[in-house]
């Protein structure tokens, strides 16, 4: 059954595709740098009055926890933030255009964290957005 | 300008709504924050670096002039390299390692250089002017690089 995204059963689903993508746990082994943040920005049209935020615990390429926020309070204390709109995410998860190119393009803006560390492992990143496309979405508008 | 001042990196009126050009532009800055030796090479370096990301169809201009650094969206002036090649190979150039030993060059061993020179033979990444402009090449390698 598809899981409407963003929502909390859609973040678990994430957490599990995360945990089962083998490419992920090889590529992200060696990451210990904390939780990273996929942010929804607001798009009334389609009924999202605030940011929609999926928060992941990541540590050496498994998701120990996942946390889904409708408020900006959980991130401050998260180190590392990617944030596009809806239809971006959309595109993303539907596999319609690579995370890397999304990014050169601004269409993921990392808007909190250091870049270096995530382009150190931008295999792992990359990954991490891939296993999204694995789970059976049903999108908003 | 000596290496023991701070470096001086911007955008470019042009560059302002462009995220690759923000990208790089943080990603030198970080490197050198990182790694305040580099800024030896970057107070050094003086000329035009095109960078072309094909399947994003993003350019920018790397403007380098002695410690200075402005980064302009699409080509600005007559570039002394332009480096084309997918958003991941471009990418893939800031994670190469410097060889331990020969540190003008790349550490060949690692999995990034050979994916990189993989790129290079199937012509999916290409480097124009490097002939001419190793020096420049080499000083942007070290500086891009995360490492």
């Amino acid at each position: 059954m598809p899981l409407v995204f963003p929502s909390a059963d859609w973040a678990s689903a994430y957490r599990d595709a995360i945990n089962a993508n083998a490419l992920y746990k090889k590529s992200a082994a060696g990451w210990d740098q904390g939780a990273i943040a996929f942010v929804c920005k607001p798009d009334a049209a389609l009924g999202i009055d605030g940011p929609q935020a999926i928060i992941l615990d990541l540590h050496q390429g498994a998701c120990r926890g996942v946390q889904y926020a409708t408020d900006t309070v959980a991130l401050a204390s998260t180190p590392f933030i990617i944030e596009a709109s809806y239809a971006q995410w959309k595109s993303v998860i539907s596999g319609q255009i690579d995370p890397i190119k999304a990014m050169l393009q601004g269409q993921l803006r990392l808007t909190k964290g250091h870049l270096p560390t995530i382009i150190r492992d931008v295999e792992g990143s990359k990954q991490l957005v891939l296993s999204a496309s694995t789970i059976e979405t049903q999108f908003l508008g | 300008m000596s290496s023991h001042q701070s470096a001086s990196i911007q955008l470019s009126a042009s560059a302002e709504d462009s995220a690759f050009a923000a990208m790089m532009a943080e990603l030198i800055r970080a490197n050198l924050s990182d790694h305040p030796h580099k800024l030896h090479d970057f107070c050094a370096m003086h000329g035009r670096v095109a960078l072309v990301a094909e399947d994003a169809e993003q350019t920018i201009t790397l403007h380098f002039l002695g410690g200075k650094l402005r980064v302009h969206q699409g080509l600005f002036g007559i570039p002394d390299l332009v480096i084309r090649g997918s958003s991941e190979s471009l990418i893939d150039l800031s994670r190469l390692h410097p060889d331990p030993r020969f540190k003008f060059f790349p550490d060949v061993r690692s999995e990034v250089a050979r994916t990189l020179l993989r790129a290079l033979l199937q012509r999916k990444l290409r480097i124009g002017g490097l002939g001419s402009h190793l020096l420049l090449a080499h000083r942007l390698s070290n500086v891009m690089s995360i490492h």
